[in-house]
């Protein structure tokens, strides 16, 4: 078993991973056998062009889609052998997710947006809901929208608040599928610094996915992925 | 489970003219339910009061072993003589929850006014009865006007002696017979007829209210008997519109030669335990020694007209029902799809974050689940509403083989409240779920991308 260098179990774990699409006669290898590790409280970017596998990449790590072939480890759990319902769980309490078009619900506050993971979660005890969704807030500097619905926030903010939805449970990983494509460059940079600020702060991994180049030079680790292969 | 109302509510309210629509599909859906069973109950209970009540059929028929059959063919040896009749009544009053009972004769011939003969079908019990009938509160509550006879008093208030009868409209003007007994004035000296033909007899039938009835007696020879009509009768159906007589007991009896009755019927003060008492006076009859058979009033064999009435109307009801029902899951089918499409995002987000399947369908079927039930709260109040404007309107309508028109009530049921609501409530979780359902089955990532493009 790979260990990273402080000696913690990884918190992915890719052998040999390969998804393959099929349209009609075009068959599209959008993963080659990949084999990925990621340590914990690592900050990852994937960069690669489009088309190159990285939302593909990031949904079987996810847990929201599954592989042809190879073997999806997270947290050292083998994923292929989880029923739905148990794989709803372990996004759950494990993952958050980062949506590049924010996806909050649009009828719920700011504050019952990151609520929603909680709902659901049975290991967080209900008192703490509300301490918990105040820090996460603070986190990402929304304290003062608490009560705002999502379409009176600009785009900056609504990334803010998914990312607050995406820690309010304390997942282990974070993943987030090119979060700041509808972002102008200096919102962009913004919510790279709050990511990055929140990555050293609670120790959660991120994992994130660009086809910006300038972004390279702010993360630790960066793999690149080209026709569904990567080159760490 | 928590927030599940919530975030359903507020979907609600996220597009109100959906919701506005739906919601009102389904109130009016509703309320048609209830307007359409309410008349339906006003119907029945018409339908089952008369037959029991007025057609004097009871609650309970004896007959003698194969009487129903062969009581008018062979009353003599089919029909209850004097002793059945004493019988009968003994063991039925040993039974709690009668409330009246009494001989039945069911029979045929002729009324004459002198002149011309026209022939009849005669309905007769004991005065006592026809009064317990008259004064009922079911009949005063059901049938209201409807039994109500035109000009004299009832039969039952006249001394049997003089052969108190009441006919139908038709068979009045058949005989030339406008008055009633109590318009007669006394002593006025009877008129001969002379010729039928000329006019001066025909004012001369028109003088009185004096008929004769003639009829083959059970015992085969032919018998006739004075009697006074002292006030019409409604026949109720079209069937007897013309022919339809009702006289007391005794009348009858003379007329036939006979001591006893076609039938004998029993009234039951809780009709809900007809089982119960018919089982009853099974036991109580068959220590006897004579053999009788008892029929249960909604019986086809005794009361055909009733039976297939309501069958008709079950058939038509069931029928505007399933409509009502089909039109209703149709809409619900189509806003719940709208629903899921527009939120399709939503819902590989809320996959995604780690609700299950059954959470986020649940999701929707409660949201529809709360259009549902206040579309059914509407309903009522829509029902009510209506409900209220037709009884209001006085509608009068003549149905099919009811020789009289009826008003236009509706009774409020709860019965066809209820199963409303479940039909409704049934079609409204089917519809959302089966919608929800499909869209939660896809790929999580494939819900995501579609909502991309
Ligand atoms: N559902 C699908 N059906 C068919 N082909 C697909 C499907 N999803 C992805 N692909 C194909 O798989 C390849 C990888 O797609 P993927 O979305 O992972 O790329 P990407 O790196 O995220 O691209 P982008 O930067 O444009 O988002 C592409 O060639 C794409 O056309
Ligand atoms: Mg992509």
């Amino acid at each position: 078993m790979q260990k990273d260098h402080a000696g913690l179990q990884p918190i992915v774990q890719l052998t040999g991973v390969s998804k393959t699409y099929r349209l009609g006669q075009t068959v599209v290898e959008a993963l080659r056998t990949v084999d990925l590790t990621l340590a914990r409280r690592e900050f990852t970017a994937i960069i690669g062009p489009s088309g190159s596998g990285k939302s593909t990449l990031l949904s079987i790590i996810g847990c929201i889609d599954t592989p042809d072939r190879g073997r999806v480890l997270i947290d050292n759990i083998d994923t292929s052998r989880l029923s739905d319902n148990a794989l709803s769980d372990l996004r759950n309490e494990k993952i958050g997710f980062i949506f590049q078009s924010f996806n909050l619900v649009p009828v719920l506050t700011v504050y019952e947006n990151i609520e929603l993971p909680l709902l659901i979660n049975d290991t967080i005890a209900r008192a703490e809901h509300h301490a918990r969704i105040m820090t996460a807030l603070r986190d990402v500097g929304m304290e003062t929208y608490s009560t705002n619905l999502p379409d009176q926030l600009s785009g900056g903010q609504r990334q803010r608040v998914a990312i607050a939805r995406a820690l309010v449970q304390s997942p282990t990983l974070v993943l987030a599928d090119e979060p700041t494509a509808n972002l102008d460059s200096v919102n962009t940079h913004k919510i790279i610094d709050l990511m990055l600020d929140l990555n050293q702060k609670i120790g959660t991994s991120f994992l994130f996915s660009t086809h910006d180049e300038k972004l390279i030079d702010r993360v630790s680790r960066v793999i690149r992925i080209q026709d569904g292969s990567i080159s760490t | 489970m928590r927030g599940l109302f919530k975030i359903a509510l507020r979907n609600l309210m996220r597009s109100k003219r959906r919701t506005a629509a739906t919601g009102m599909a389904i109130a009016l859906g509703f309320a048609g339910f209830l307007i359409i069973g309410g008349f339906y109950e006003r119907v029945a209970r018409l339908l089952e009061v008369y037959t029991v009540y007025p057609l004097t059929s009871g609650h309970l028929q004896v007959y003698r072993r194969d009487g129903l059959r062969l009581a008018q063919i062979t009353p003599t040896t089919h029909a209850l003589d004097g002793e059945d009749l004493g019988i009968i009544k003994t063991a039925v009053q040993q039974m709690e929850n009668v409330e009246f009972s009494g001989g039945r004769i069911l029979g045929e011939g002729f009324v004459s006014n002198g002149c011309t003969m026209v022939p009849f079908i005669a309905i007769a019990t004991e005065p006592r009865i026809n009064r317990a009938i008259r004064d009922h509160p079911l009949v005063k509550r059901w049938l209201g006007t409807l039994m109500m006879v035109g000009k004299g008093r009832d039969i039952a208030a006249y001394d049997p002696v003089i052969g108190p009868i009441a006919i139908t409209p038709g068979m009045g003007r058949m005989l030339s017979k406008d008055l009633v007994y109590d318009q007669v004035p006394t002593g006025r000296p009877l008129v001969p007829l002379g010729d039928c033909q000329s006019p001066a007899s025909r004012n001369a039938l028109a003088l009185d209210a004096n008929v004769q009835l003639v009829a083959a007696a059970w015992d085969g020879i032919f018998s006739t008997t004075d009697a006074e009509i002292v006030t019409r009768t409604a026949a109720g159906q079209t069937d007897l519109e013309n022919t339809l007589v009702v006289a007391p007991l005794s009348l009858l009896q003379s007329l036939y030669h006979t001591e006893g009755a076609t039938s004998y019927s029993v009234w039951l003060k809780d009709p809900s335990k007809l089982k119960q008492d018919l089982a009853l006076l099974q036991g109580l009859l068959q220590r006897t020694g004579r053999t009788y058979e008892i029929f249960q009033w909604d019986d086809e064999r005794i009361n055909p007209y009733y039976v297939g009435q309501m069958k008709f109307m079950a058939v038509l009801f069931t029928f505007l029902a399933g409509v009502a029902s089909l039109v209703i899951m149709f809409s619900i089918f189509n806003s719940a799809t709208i629903a899921v499409i527009e939120r399709t995002k939503e819902i590989g987000m809320f996959r995604a974050i780690g609700f299950r399947r059954a959470y986020v369908e649940r999701l929707f079927v409660v949201e529809f689940f709360l259009l549902c039930l206040f579309a059914l709260l509407a309903g009522v109040l829509l029902g009510t509403v209506g409900a209220l404007i037709i009884n209001h309107l006085n509608l009068a309508y003549e149905p099919p083989s009811i020789a009289v028109p009826l008003t236009i009530v509706i009774v409020p049921s709860w019965k066809s409240a209820l199963a409303g609501t479940i039909i409704i409530t049934g079609a409204t979780l089917f519809a959302s779920f089966s919608v929800a359902r499909k869209a939660c089955r896809q790929q999580i990532t494939h819900i995501l991308n579609q909502a991309h493009r």
